[in-house]
């Protein structure tokens, strides 16, 4: 009994040690964010910039990219002699798509190797990446108005249908698949134009506001929780992309303090999209 | 340029049309949505980091999990508001988010992307921008609620809903705290009204309502070792919560977040407290126009309708062809309430006044009106009573407007 005893003993001993020494658990990487998903029109290139935080200090690191995608992406830096805990590593993304590349979705990783070598241990976890390589962009979409885009709080506007270029193109690009998101998107660009231009009207703001309000939700109603909460947050660092555009914004959500708004009914939440949600697919 | 905005104005418009016809014919018979009855209204309270979108977002995690919770009969009782709390850190300052911008801009070479990714937990937070967000989180404490006319506006809509039998349930995130418990004593039957409350900075909960905050909220830990004030944190996330949000404070990052012992927790604080308040009687009724009339302790104030159809309603006519006055009130701090249903609402205008009829001090009047899906509140200084005279001649609060028909969908305004 007594052996049993004290068998049970070291074995709670050393659960105790295996709790209290986690300097011994792997080191691990995350991303952010945590996975690329990117549509590339065949004969151009673009850079992404994601960063990476190691749990623990890390020395000798190489990034090495998956055969899948070697034919068009490349990383920069791709190695490291050092890597301290908890501080952001930023890593650009060079894409870079052939003319003669087919179409296509192309899926992959991008891997954090502890040492040099061909053979060395992949950290966990490797960076998620999908490719979609297209022949051209979406019939209509306007050029990309640039640093020019940025010159006024209004943007510019081309094609004249309330919603900026470069919303319009990031709203055409991000979601090639989904016509809904796209609309629930377009529908809340529409919102979030009026919000910033007219901040300065308190009636002006809250009828902006209850209109920002439908849109996200119906974002919630057409993508799973994780994703419309990372889609509509994403969707406010394109739209608010200058200082100017900061300060309009902030006044405008300044203007909604102590006031009410109702949300949707629960059971009725499709009528907060301004579009007919069954004839869209995605 | 013109042609332009009338057309995103009427998108604009067309996105806050309901539907009072159900479109789907296997529920063709049933009462259309907008003009269900709610028993409980959960409002998200935000904190002063938190913009009206992300609220959005917030409301729209705590609809998903108590839905994930409850049986749908129940979920299909409750209704999710915002009650959208003040976001100034400082006097004559535009908002808590332009200080902590101005604080660390130069670390982030003023990418205002930047800025909004980071916000969102979608790329790491810098540590000055961490400081900085802690600083000027405990810049901010309760007496910015103390007589602040942001929480007279709530407490109005609370106590409207607990006078047409509906319990109010206010989950309150960081500083909104302040105001949700600035709140609690103003509601006249608050054993119908209760608080949830989230990384709270204050001593206490309103109500003696049960409270989260994980022990790894570096905020909360930050402003107890300067004030002192903030309850004890009563939950873990785990530490691994703090690799992707390192200040361990977010209400959608990290306390409503997916799989978190704090959702699970908040959720059911939640469903314990709508079960544990009183179901009040319903005083007043209510419809798919509601307007609800208070005042303080002078004897009579008076609300009056002009319908659409050009019927006046008020004490002296009760029922118009659209709405009906039914509670009127003189004998101080009201109701009057007016309210129109769904089968008897008319296009056009419902002009809504005040008068103040008998009195011997000046007065203020604190309209609230509900239409579709708004909800405004209104205050009217009232210097003195006027009788009868000014039946005819009620001081106008606002205007509601309806547009559209029961086939296609009604538009609601309030100006």
């Amino acid at each position: 009994m007594k052996r049993w005893t004290a068998l049970a003993l070291a074995g709670f001993i050393m659960a105790l040690i295996v709790i209290a020494v986690p300097a011994q658990a792997k080191p691990k990487i995350i991303w952010q964010p945590k996975k690329i998903s990117d549509e590339v029109i065949r004969g151009t290139s673009r850079t992404i910039t994601v960063t990476f935080e190691a749990s623990a200090r890390l020395e000798h690191l190489t990034v090495r990219v998956v055969p899948e995608l070697q034919a068009f992406l490349t990383v920069a830096p791709s190695s490291f002699v050092e890597v301290t805990s908890g501080i952001p590593v930023s890593i650009d993304l060079l894409i870079n798509v052939p003319s003669e590349t087919p179409t296509g979705v192309y899926d992959g990783t991008v891997q954090v190797r502890s040492g040099m070598g061909q053979n060395s241990p992949t950290l966990a976890r490797p960076l998620p990446i999908e490719i979609t390589v297209v022949a051209s962009l979406p019939d209509g979409l306007p050029p990309d108005p640039g640093d020019e885009g940025k010159q006024t709080l209004e943007g510019i506007d081309s094609d004249q249908d309330g919603i900026r270029d470069d919303v319009q193109r990031f709203i055409a690009l991000e979601f090639p698949d989904s016509e809904a998101t796209r609309s629930a998107l377009t529908q809340y660009a529409l919102a979030f134009q009026e919000a910033l231009i007219d901040a300065d009207s308190k009636e002006a703001s809250l009828t902006h506001a209850t209109a920002v309000m439908r849109a996200i939700e119906c974002i919630f109603v057409i993508r799973t929780e994780e994703d419309a909460e990372d889609i509509a947050e994403e969707f406010v660092s394109v739209v608010v992309n200058t200082e100017e555009r900061l300060d309009a914004y902030l006044t405008h959500d300044r203007q909604l303090g102590g006031e009410i708004f109702p949300g949707a009914i629960p059971g009725d939440e499709e009528s907060s999209c301004a579009f007919d949600l069954s004839s869209q697919a995605g | 340029m013109k042609t332009k905005r009338k057309l995103v104005t009427l998108i604009a418009a067309a996105i806050v049309t309901f539907w009072l016809s159900d479109v789907n014919p296997t529920r063709a018979q049933e009462e259309p949505p907008l003009c269900a009855e709610a028993s409980t209204v959960v409002y998200f309270g935000n904190g002063v980091f938190t913009t009206q979108q992300k609220a959005v977002i917030g409301k729209q995690k705590l609809r998903n999990a108590l839905q994930a919770a409850l049986p749908e009969e129940e979920f299909s009782r409750l209704r999710f508001d915002l009650a959208v709390n003040q976001t100034g850190c400082s006097e004559g300052r535009v908002h808590c988010l332009k200080d902590l911008y101005e604080t660390i801009k130069q670390d982030i070479q003023t990418d205002v992307s930047l800025f909004f990714l980071i916000l969102a937990r979608l790329v790491p937070m810098p540590e000055s921008f961490q400081d900085a967000f802690k600083e000027l989180a405990a810049a901010f404490d309760a007496s910015v609620a103390v007589s602040n006319p942001d929480v007279a506006r709530h407490v109005a809509a609370y106590n409207a809903n607990i006078d047409a039998g509906r319990k109010v349930v206010v989950v309150s995130h960081s500083q909104g705290n302040f105001f949700a418990n600035q709140s609690f004593p103003l509601v006249i039957k608050n054993e119908s009204f209760g608080i949830v409350s989230v990384a709270n900075p204050d001593s206490f909960v309103g109500g003696g309502g049960s409270y989260t905050t994980i022990d790894e909220d570096i905020v909360i830990n930050f402003i107890a070792d300067i004030t002192g004030n903030p309850l004890p944190s009563n939950l873990s996330n785990g530490i691994l919560i703090l690799l992707s949000e390192p200040l361990g404070h977010g209400f959608n990052e990290v306390y409503l977040k997916g799989g978190t012992a704090s959702r699970g927790k908040i959720i059911g604080d939640v469903v314990n407290t709508i079960d544990s308040l009183v179901d009040p009687n319903a005083e007043i009724g209510s419809g798919i126009i509601t307007v609800t009339l208070t005042w303080g302790a002078e004897p009579d104030v008076d609300l009056h309708v002009f319908e659409p159809n050009g019927a006046h309603v008020y004490y002296a006519n009760l029922n118009g062809p659209s709405g009906f006055l039914d509670r009127d009130d003189i004998t101080s701090f009201g109701p009057e309430n007016y309210f129109v249903d769904c089968a008897t609402l008319e296009t056009g205008s419902y002009s809504v006044g005040v008068n103040y009829f008998f009195g011997n001090n000046p007065e203020t009047a604190t309209v609230r009106m509900r239409a579709g899906l708004l909800d405004r509140t209104f205050f009217q200084f009232l210097a003195a009573a006027v009788g009868p005279a000014g039946d005819n001649s009620p001081i106008p609060v606002a205007v509601i407007t309806v547009t559209g028909s029961q086939e296609e969908g009604f538009v609601f305004t309030i100006n």
